[in-house]
């Protein structure tokens, strides 16, 4: 813990240094904390019908994130649970319906040349390593591209001398072999770290990483992650790890947040939300993730009762109040009617479920998803 | 299907539904063939699920593809038999000699085939129930339309899709639902044999769960084996009754999964199996498997894993090990010159 501090505090004497301008020193330690924050966003996206009637998808509703230099947070959900969006948003593709982006403590602007300054701090890599690098150019101009436009300061033998920096710092080498290869001569595994190369080219503070290992073999997929767990520990950089993969997102990150159909349902240190989830939807992912451990020896309670677990709601109407309060098996009148508070659990962890309001949390810890809901749908034969 | 002893030969005949002998795939292309799947025997037993894990690459795909007959040119079969057991009992067929018309007689009833994409597999333009009556009246030509329509609703209750949902067209179907109604779709004229080509790939671990659970739940009620392809071997090590590994075209060890998972043999699966990082137990920094597969234009001379392999011995980069039992795990099967078994073949004691 002490370590990762002082970490945050070398980082953060750079930063101060960097910038001059920043009156006081001490203020801007203080400022930058956090070096990204998304602070209660909201996106809503409006779409058009076949016949011509529009409807507005509720992707994101009022998240917050905040990312320390040096600091992995994952973060988890399904697909269409709008973490995407999000992350879209701390890149700023998609400007916010509601809420703000702030960089080191300032709310950031849209000019066209404030958006260049922001991505030379904030980089996003994507999913498919096949189709974010130029097919048409080798990879060192790939990634002189990238020095061209955020290191205008650097001449032509600068940029040479960061490249093979760069193809060194994401093992590519030798150095000169890589650059002067096409996109198509390089495995998946190579063309997701020459994006990474190209990310780390603009010196940036933040990666955004939105499922940055899913397509790429399983068996290079541990080279990718403990990469990037380097560029944290080496260069204090802080990174978003979006993911569906829990055990990767565990074996990586400090901390996780959960989110479900747009919203955040709970965030708190790794190994606290892994072992003792606060929400019942966390529980079912966690539930539902493959976990060779647990292993083959009793399958018939591996998956008991897991023939129905639902599907997350439409984003166009999703439910009143707690949007899994259809699925859960723990749904009390109030979840129907009314959004649950957020409940500060301690060391970080939080989690917005009314079973925290109603002393009911106890629960969640001595079931599963499936022997509580089999147990429901028994109480309310039982009633009827 | 539970039992760990390798079977008399007369008694494969009794409990296998498909034995695959010899296998072996090329690509006719450029100059040189490429051999996406070299000498793939294995036998699948009545009512048993068997999981084929592999990377892209690997020949995993070209297997299924070989073994439904869906392959295209400029993949040929050059070798092999794909034996079918009928469940009545009549003598084996090699599906790999039918012709097209023969295979007719096949197809949906005793082999179905799920794949990866639902979307992609669906039809979109047809509603869901009239592509189950197309299949259903295809093989039952006495079939009326509604009964037809009638059974497509009960067999989308078997996994838990509602009825009034016959009438949709696939698009409006979540990506979960897609997949269950093409497994439903796979079952319709009860299959000895379905083969499942990646089928959660697409899927949230929800629903991923929910499917898996559904395929055993059904695979209990109705008995059909099961091959399951996919490149997430912690899936399978929770599905499968046993898996085979491939890498380079070859299974290079097949077992047991609670035998593949505590004592693989081959490197490669050591490697695979330490690719995955766990859940619940303590964390260690994790290698994963260094470099990556070969290109199989230019296949590797002895073991095709010799180049990543760290446990690499004399002889590895020259002889091709041969898949052969593992002597202390009746069948579990190897191909690696560091177990026992090549030893003593190496000495020319082949047991």
């Amino acid at each position: 813990m002490s370590n990762v501090l002082r970490k945050e505090a070398a980082v953060t004497d750079r930063q101060a240094i960097r910038n001059p301008d920043t009156a006081d020193a001490a203020d801007a330690a203080q400022e930058s904390a956090y070096v990204l924050e998304a602070r209660e966003v909201t996106k809503h996206f409006t779409v058009r019908g076949a016949l011509g009637r529009t409807s507005v998808v509720r992707a994101v509703e009022q998240a917050t994130v905040r990312l320390k230099p040096g600091q992995i947070l994952a973060l988890v959900g399904e697909s269409g649970s709008g973490k995407t969006t999000l992350a879209r948003m701390l890149a700023r593709f998609h400007e916010p319906t509601e809420g703000e982006i702030v960089l080191r403590g300032e709310p950031v602007s849209g000019s066209r040349r404030a958006r260049r300054a922001y991505h030379s701090e904030v980089q996003l890599i994507f999913q498919d390593p096949f189709g974010s690098l130029n097919p048409l150019h080798r990879v060192r101009y790939n990634l002189e591209r990238a020095l061209r436009l955020h290191q205008p300061q650097l001449d032509r033998a600068g940029r040479e001398r960061r490249i093979t920096e760069l193809l060194e710092r994401v093992s590519l080498t030798p150095t000169d072999e890589f650059a002067a290869k096409f996109p198509h001569e390089l495995s998946g595994g190579q063309r997701q770290r020459v994006v990474i190369a190209r990310a780390l080219a603009v010196e940036p503070k933040v990666l955004l990483g939105d499922e940055p290992i899913s397509m790429l073999d399983v068996s290079i997929r541990l080279e990718m992650l403990n990469l990037l767990q380097r560029l944290r520990t080496e260069d204090g950089l802080a990174l978003l790890y979006i993911t569906h993969d829990i055990a990767s997102a565990r074996y990586l990150c400090d901390e996780i947040a959960v989110m479900y159909a747009g919203q955040m349902v709970e965030s708190g240190p790794k190994e606290e939300v892994i072992a003792a989830p606060q929400h019942p939807y966390t529980k079912l992912l966690i539930e539902s993730s493959p976990d060779p451990e647990r292993g083959v020896d009793d399958r018939e309670a591996l998956f008991a009762g897991a023939d129905e677990l639902g599907e997350p709601p439409s984003l166009i109407d999703p439910p009143t109040g707690c949007r899994f309060h259809p699925r859960c098996p723990f749904a009390m009148p109030e979840c129907r009617e009314q959004a649950p508070p957020r409940t500060e659990l301690g060391n970080g962890h939080w989690a917005m479920c009314w079973l925290h309001t109603k002393g009911r949390a106890g629960e969640l810890a001595g079931t599963t998803h499936a022997e509580a809901t089999a147990a429901r749908r028994r109480t309310l034969e039982g009633a009827s | 299907m539970t039992v760990g002893t390798e079977p008399h030969p007369s008694s494969v005949t009794a409990t296998a539904v498909l034995e695959v002998r010899g296998l072996t795939v090329e690509y006719a292309t450029g100059s040189a063939p490429v051999r996406a799947c070299a000498d793939v025997s294995f036998t699948l037993r009545r009512g048993e699920i068997l999981g084929v894990a592999g990377e892209s690459g690997s020949g995993k795909s070209t297997l299924i593809t070989a073994l439904t007959r869906l392959q295209r040119p400029p993949a040929v079969t050059t070798a092999g038999q794909i034996l079918f057991h009928g469940r009545d009992g009549a003598p084996p067929v090699d599906l790999a000699a039918l012709d097209g018309r023969q295979l007719r007689r096949y197809r949906w009833t005793a082999l179905s085939i799920v794949l990866q994409s639902a979307m992609d597999a669906l039809n979109p333009v047809m509603r869901i129930g009239a592509q189950f009556a197309d299949v259903l009246r295809a093989r039952e030509r006495g079939l009326s339309k509604k009964d037809a329509w009638a059974r497509a609703e009960e067999l989308l209750a078997l996994v838990g899709i509602s009825a009034d949902r016959v009438r949709d067209y696939p698009h409006q179907l979540s990506g979960g639902m897609r997949q269950r109604a093409a497994i439903a779709l796979a079952l319709a004229c009860g299959p000895e044999l379905v083969v499942m080509d990646e089928p959660t790939t697409a899927v949230d671990v929800v629903m991923q769960r929910q499917i898996l659970a559904q395929v055993l739940r059904l695979r209990e009620e109705l008995g059909f084996a099961v091959v399951f392809v996919t490149h997430d071997l912690s899936l399978l090590l929770e599905l499968a009754d046993r898996i085979a590994i491939m890498y380079a075209g070859r299974i290079v060890e097949v077992g047991e999964a609670a035998d593949l998972y505590r004592s693989p043999r081959h490197p490669y699966t050591q490697g695979l199996r330490d690719s995955f990082p766990p859940l619940h137990a303590p964390l260690r920094t994790l290698r994963g498997i260094p470099g990556t597969p070969p290109d199989l234009r230019r296949p590797p001379a002895g073991c095709p894993f010799h180049p990543r392999c760290a446990q690499r011995i004399e002889g590895c980069d020259e002889r091709l090990p041969a898949l052969l039992p593992v002597r202390s795990q009746p069948g579990h099967e190897a191909a690696c010159l560091l177990d026992e078994s090549h030893h003593e073949q190496q000495k020319g004691g082949n047991r």
